[in-house]
């Protein structure tokens, strides 16, 4: 009989905290859900003493060698770790993915991370007992209740990295939101990491006397945050980099649009001009006593050169309203680009819009897609007209876009289905996208219409 | 009675809208009386203050050569009059379709120096007519929720079925006939708002008012739209109960 099944229910409850239950806990603070829920909590006791019992109990009844104390060769043990680790990581992808409803990809990185997090609180507790000269046997009388405050150190550890990460890092969470490059990138990185801490560490296990020798875990855990901290780095360096191409695409588009306004300023310039010319016309007119002169010159000249003012080229004049530099930009980038495609645009703002109360990265993503559908469907028409406005309710800035469309357009719930397109396979991802993406934001309301051929969609901001 | 009130600072443009308001009220017998004709929003606002009830039909001209431009004062007569019917006169230049649609909900606009002014008026003072009526007989009830910071006034006869979002729990999909909008709330909730509204599966209520056809074989639900709404097997009896009488 070995030392460590003399204490068969502590043994239990000390598995339970220092390697089930932390799992969820933490996956639970990065996911920043804090309240618990009747039918997850019933899950997650479920789940965790499922595997506590599946590594544990065998044990109390001689099946397996031994529980703390593995053998060198790969033993019933080994595998019965092997099996409780990859069971509770399936699990825990499980609640992720199904029950908190993430997408795979997010749920991937959240598993992983989870687990990272809470083995190596777990390693550095290994650690401290080294460095503190602890002798890590199971002759120790003491053995349980180092057991058990290594359980809580692990349980608190994990907790306040995932804590100190959500904190940290939270603005990451909006770059995934809004980046499917960078979710592959972390996802494809996090399983690296993570397979070779698992291989090393099973590896380990397996080769060295366990709990005796933990030199060697300490090595491991240093890899592992060597590799998390080049990883971070990495990422950091892709952020600043999506940044400066931010920045370089609204100075792009900022550009645009002070091109245009110089081109408006010229025919500003030149209707000045005409302008005077006019005035002394008709005061060569009156001189001279000829009103029906004065009659055919005014429908001639006067009607016809007023009637070019109206036209497209002061239609974007309203763009100055915006001061949002961020929204600026987009805006005029994109009604420009309908411009010179020759698409009858028009753009409305009567009051002065200085701030908008939500991320800018998102709202430009949003405008983006809901811009290039309208642009897409009016250059397939061939004909119609695009109009966006943008206004104040009290608090709350609405954005509206409004684009003629095809007579024959399938009715709004088809449209809205995931992954539809009218244009073939793979280009309608943006409607499934563009609901996402508004639903990321608290503050965020989309209103999608169909009616009297328009397709209207109203974008609404609210106050934080 | 519905009063008519003017806003419009060019004193030729005023007195020719004004004659045209008259003379067809005195033609056509209308229940509407011009109150108030001014070049200066601020005697508007006076006069609502006078007379907080008033339930007034505006003709605005957008550019006012005042602080308060006609949106501005169009927005605050809204505050006073929720019901108020706005029509714009404005200029080709100042036109901006979609805010006084979607932000003013104006009534019409009338665009200055066109020749069928006349014709124009007469035509909304009809509109503005019919829907004083219809507001008078039938105060359409709407369903109330809270986004972005706003509240929302559905009118129930617009709503078709709401629905969660299976990817995104606590997201409910306002499906209506015409337009869609997604909002942040519970399901069960929703089912007790209106006697019309029966939650016929875990993630959809229905609007009863709003149903084409029940298919009991196939336990789905036909909308007068064409969408089609599944039933779950334990609903549909009670559902058909529902509807039949």
């Amino acid at each position: 009989m070995n030392q460590a099944l003399s204490y068969p229910l502590t043994f239990y409850i000390y598995y339970w905290i220092q390697f089930a239950l932390p799992l969820f806990i933490v996956a639970n603070i990065l996911m920043r859900t804090y309240k618990p829920r009747l039918k997850e909590s019933l899950y997650i006791m479920f789940v965790t003493l499922f595997i506590t019992t599946l590594r544990t109990v065998p044990a109390f009844f001689g099946i397996f060698s031994t529980i703390p104390i593995p053998t060198v060769d790969f033993s019933y043990d080994n595998l019965s770790y092997i099996l409780h680790r990859v069971l509770i990581i399936l699990f825990l992808f499980f609640y992720i993915y199904k029950l908190k409803g993430y997408p795979v990809k997010k749920a991937i990185i959240l598993t992983i991370f989870t687990d990272l997090f809470v083995f190596t609180s777990y390693f550095l507790g290994l650690l401290l007992r080294l460095l503190l000269n602890i002798p890590a046997t199971y002759f120790n009388p003491l053995q349980p209740l180092l057991d058990f405050l290594h359980a809580f150190q692990t349980l608190v550890l994990s907790a306040l990295f995932a804590l100190l990460f959500v904190k940290g890092f939270g603005n990451l969470r909006k770059l995934l939101q809004t980046d499917q490059h960078l979710q592959t990138v972390l996802m494809i990185g996090s399983i690296i990491t993570w397979l070779s801490f698992q291989i090393m560490s099973t590896l380990s296990f397996m080769l060295e006397d366990g709990y005796i020798n933990t030199w060697s875990r300490a090595l491991l855990m240093g890899y592992t945050i060597v590799s998390l901290t080049v990883f971070f780095l990495y990422i950091k360096y892709l952020k600043a980099k999506y940044n400066t191409q931010e920045k370089e695409s609204e100075l792009k588009n900022l550009l645009f649009y002070v091109n245009e306004i110089e081109q408006q300023q010229t025919t500003i310039r030149k209707f000045k001009h005409d302008y005077q010319n006019i005035l002394l016309s008709i005061e060569s007119f009156f001189d001279s006593d000829d009103y029906s002169g004065l009659q055919e010159y005014y429908y001639n000249k006067i009607k016809t050169s007023s009637q070019t003012l109206t036209q497209q080229s002061f239609s974007l004049n309203h763009l100055s309203k915006i001061h949002v530099k961020e929204i600026k930009s987009i805006l005029a980038a994109k009604l420009i680009q309908a411009q010179t495609m020759g698409i009858d645009t028009n753009f409305e703002a009567n009051e002065d819009i200085d701030s908008i109360f939500t991320n800018s990265i998102i709202l430009v993503r949003i405008l983006g897609i809901i811009l290039d559908n309208a642009i897409e469907e009016l250059d397939a028409l061939g004909k119609g007209k695009l109009q966006v406005a943008c206004f104040k309710q009290n608090v709350s800035v609405t954005f509206v876009v409004r684009n003629t469309c095809r007579d024959h357009i399938p009715p709004l719930h088809e449209l809205n289905q995931l992954g539809f397109s009218s244009k073939g396979e793979g280009r309608g991802l943006g409607l499934t996208n563009l609901a996402d993406l508004v639903h990321s934001q608290p503050n965020l309301t989309l209103q999608t219409s169909l009616s009297k051929g328009y397709f209207i969609q109203k974008l609404y901001i609210g106050e934080l | 009675m519905l009063d008519i009130l003017i806003c419009e600072d060019d004193p030729r443009q005023r007195e020719q809208i004004q004659a045209t308001i008259t003379h067809y009220l005195k033609k056509h017998h209308l229940d509407m009386s011009l109150v108030l004709s001014t070049g200066c929003p601020t005697d508007v606002l006076d006069h609502l203050k006078r007379y907080p009830d008033t339930n007034g039909f505006y003709f605005l001209d957008v550019d006012l050569q005042h602080e308060i431009n006609g949106i501005d004062l169009a927005t605050r007569i809204k505050e006073q009059d929720s019901h108020a019917k706005i029509v714009f006169i404005t200029t080709h230049d100042e036109l901006s379709h979609l805010v006084f649609k979607y932000k003013i909900e104006a009534m019409d606009y009338i665009i200055k120096g066109n020749k069928e002014l006349k014709t124009r008026v007469g035509e909304c003072l009809e509109v503005a007519h019919t829907r004083y009526i219809n507001q008078m007989t039938t105060l359409d009830e709407c369903y109330s929720f809270e986004s972005a910071g706003q509240v929302w006034n559905i009118p129930y006869s617009e709503i078709l079925f709401f629905e969660t979002d299976l990817s995104t729990r606590h997201r409910i999909i306002l499906h209506m006939k015409e337009s869609q909008i997604a909002f942040r709330g519970f399901i069960k909730q929703i089912a007790k708002v209106n006697p019309s509204f029966f939650q016929c599966h875990k993630s959809v209520v229905v609007n009863t008012e709003n149903i084409k056809q029940v298919h009991k074989a196939s336990r789905t639900i036909e909308m007068i739209n064409g969408e089609i709404v599944s039933v779950s097997s334990r609903k549909i009896a009670i559902l058909i109960a529902r509807i039949k009488p």
